[in-house]
């Protein structure tokens, strides 16, 4: 079976060179069209493009001439020189292939690993492949296949389940503390890259009363204006905390400008409804004794790192259970694959001796003069059996060994040895 | 003693363990099979009371074993329910151990005994069961106000173990706490009321004062602190899941001592 998969990823290849192999959604259509007239070599593909890959997955009719096709290809299409694309390709064969395929649905491939988005892209890639009719069974069940893995690895593994940057983690903590985050009010204080990620993950989460406030108005203004929030002068904001479910700080004062006793007022002030402070400064804005407040959880940047450190080690993990999941699924995928291919290898093979049979028994018998009829009738069948009788083994076993683990090699091995081509 | 009472124990048991495990590996299907479990426990409960019940003539308050055993059933009954609305996977390792140690300390205080409720026992009747229902609230309120405290020091201290993924937020905890006490608590005062008129009426209005008794008192006097809190200074939290976990102990206490 020559299954192939093509391609760049973000860590072989800089964004200057994905860019300009990158399919867009439209031009997909064409592609598919232009690549089956001009490399017929390529029997089924399932083209997958998004921003940090594009890769092809194919079934073609013999590994190198498939390969050399879809490269020539891909250079006359996006205009770029074969040495930047050898460059910064990779090429997965069959099994790799397949892992490979297995990997990227799963989320294991990608930049930020157990990231949900891929599955997506890869679901739309197929689709949009099968309705083009460019996939056949081979890569049909292919895919479907890897959807199923995708599926397990996410339920049979916490894989996605640890936030593993600062702004995130301090969502998940969020939730944690308020489940659903729809209703709360936030507080932003100060300004910053970090600082506004957040905010724009917890609008995600369906945040929708912000307030933001800086020492330069203008600044809280702009600012508020980009989340649709509400701006609120440096020199109140106090008087609004009570208000505030989350506050997020990020000034540059040189002392604290939340403590103790002023979060412990708020609370106070709002029966001790719950509250999560989140103090991404240095120097810090926040006193630290506000965390031993009842109801008051106070996170710094140092402890959200710790809590992505430690994420970061636990998804590790996981992601072993995972590709452990991957691999099995793989020689799963071999097996069937095996299936498809050992019954038309042993009538190649059955085929093929028969074929030797005849010419070399017409070969003597044309050399025999003065048999009867019924002696040639022995003497066919006497070659027959011998045949049958060598033959039967190595049929019998390869059906057997098709269906273990290594089936795949003793295959290959069989068809090599009786010399019955590649498949395909 | 009722097969159906063996069957529940078992099925109980077999529930319990299952729970635990889930806690520990996070299998779907082990919590399925926990749910399913505990529900056909309560099932085969259900017809072993109603059983008895024709047999005796009577509810299920006579005697230890049949305090016991309707209590556990109380606390499966508000878990199912409990478990069904919040969704809460990890509560049926909280409460359903309680459920389960229940049920054997019925069945190691069966004899085979059969006490007749008094005369005039309306109120009695009322009282027990309300009393019993109340417990299997307060159960609720206790199993929320543990996995409260487990998961507000994982926040607090910022050093994940496996609880914090385990347990819900803590948002949901206290939302527990409070269901559990808003229903659990008028049940068991009007329980209360029930066994005073009772007591009035067949022994004139003299309040036996024994250890239990007082211990009773003692809990429901900390449930209405921790729901006069709740309504009127908004207390929530820790301190309503301390005192949460506080009163069932004074509770369970006073219930021990009662059958010992």
């Amino acid at each position: 079976m020559n299954l192939i998969a093509l391609g760049v990823n973000h860590k072989t290849a800089p964004v200057e060179v994905r860019e300009k192999l990158a399919f867009t959604g439209t031009d997909i259509g064409e592609t598919i069209a232009l690549m089956k007239a001009k490399a017929p070599e390529i029997l089924e593909e399932v083209i997958l493009s998004t921003c940090n890959r594009v890769e092809i997955y194919a079934r073609v009719t013999d590994v190198r001439l498939g390969v050399e096709a879809l490269k020539k290809f891909l250079c006359e299409y996006h205009e770029i020189d074969r040495e930047t694309l050898d460059k910064s390709t990779y090429l997965y064969l069959l099994e790799d292939a397949i892992e490979h395929l297995f990997k990227v649905s799963s989320s294991l491939d990608s930049m930020v690993v157990g990231e949900p988005q891929i599955l997506g892209q890869v679901k739309d890639a197929y689709r949009a492949a099968r309705e083009l009719s460019a996939t056949g069974s081979i890569l049909n069940n292919l895919f479907e296949r890897s959807f199923n893995v995708a599926k397990k690895v996410r339920t049979e593994t916490a894989i996605a389940e640890n936030a593993v940057s600062v702004s995130y983690a301090a969502v998940e903590l969020a939730k944690k503390i308020f489940d659903d985050l729809s209703d709360k009010v936030v507080m932003l204080v100060g300004a910053g890259e970090m600082i506004e990620i957040a905010a724009k993950h917890l609008v995600a989460q369906g945040v929708d009363n912000i307030m933001v406030t800086n020492r330069t108005y203008e600044r809280a203004v702009e600012f508020a204006r980009k989340l649709n929030g509400e701006a609120i002068g440096f020199d109140s904001f106090y008087e609004e905390l009570n208000r505030c479910d989350i506050v997020i700080t990020s000034t540059g004062a040189p002392r604290f400008i939340i403590r103790k006793e002023l979060a412990a007022k708020v609370i106070q002030e709002r029966h001790h409804r719950a509250m999560f402070f989140i103090d991404i400064a240095v120097p810090r804005d926040i006193e630290p004794s506000v965390n031993e407040i009842e109801n008051c959880y106070l996170y710094d940047i140092d402890d959200l790192q710790n809590v992505v450190a430690a994420n970061m080690v636990e998804r590790d993990k996981e992601a072993k259970k995972a590709e452990k999941i991957v691999q099995s699924e793989v020689s799963q995928f071999l097996l069937w694959l095996d299936h498809l291919e050992v019954a038309p290898s042993i009538v190649a093979l059955k085929d093929k001796a028969e074929n030797i049979r005849k010419s070399e028994l017409e070969k003597t018998l044309g050399k025999l003069n003065g048999l009867s009829n019924k002696d040639r009738e022995a003497v066919d069948r006497l070659t027959s059996s011998i045949v049958n009788k060598v033959l039967h083994p190595p049929i019998v076993n390869v059906k057997k060994v098709a269906e273990t683990k290594d089936g795949h090699t003793y295959l290959k091995a069989f068809r090599r040895l009786f010399d019955l081509g590649d498949g395909d | 003693m009722n097969i159906f009472f063996i069957i529940a124990t078992f099925l109980y048991f077999l529930g319990m363990v299952k729970y635990l495990l889930h806690l520990a590996t996070k299998n779907r299907i082990l919590f399925i099979l926990a749910t399913i479990m505990i529900t056909l426990g309560f099932v085969a409960e259900t017809i072993a009371f109603g059983q008895r019940s024709m047999v005796t003539g009577h509810g299920p308050y006579t005697n230890v074993f049949e305090y016991c055993a309707f209590l556990s059933w109380t606390v499966f009954g508000v878990f199912l329910i409990a478990e069904g609305y919040f969704k809460i996977k990890p509560l049926g390792a909280f409460m359903v151990p309680v459920g389960f140690a229940l049920m054997l300390i019925a069945i190691a205080m069966f004899d085979g005994s059969e006490a007749t409720l008094p005369v005039k026992a309306y109120w009695l009747t009322m009282h027990r069961t309300l009393s019993f229902l109340a417990f299997g609230a307060f159960t609720l309120v206790f199993a929320a106000g543990v996995m409260y405290l487990i998961q507000e020091k994982e926040l607090k201290s910022k050093h994940f173990g496996g609880w914090y993924h385990r347990l819900p937020p803590l948002s949901v905890l206290d939302d527990m706490n409070r269901m559990g006490l808003t229903f659990g608590f008028p049940i068991m005062t009007v329980g209360v009321v029930a066994a005073i008129v009772w007591s009035s009426q067949s022994y004139g209005f003299i309040i036996k004062l024994n250890t239990s008794t007082v211990l009773l008192m003692i809990g429901w006097f900390m449930y209405a602190t921790l729901l006069t809190g709740r309504v009127i200074f908004g207390w929530r939290g820790r301190r309503a899941a301390v005192m949460g976990v506080v009163s069932f102990c004074v509770v369970i206490t006073a219930l021990l001592i009662h059958i010992g």
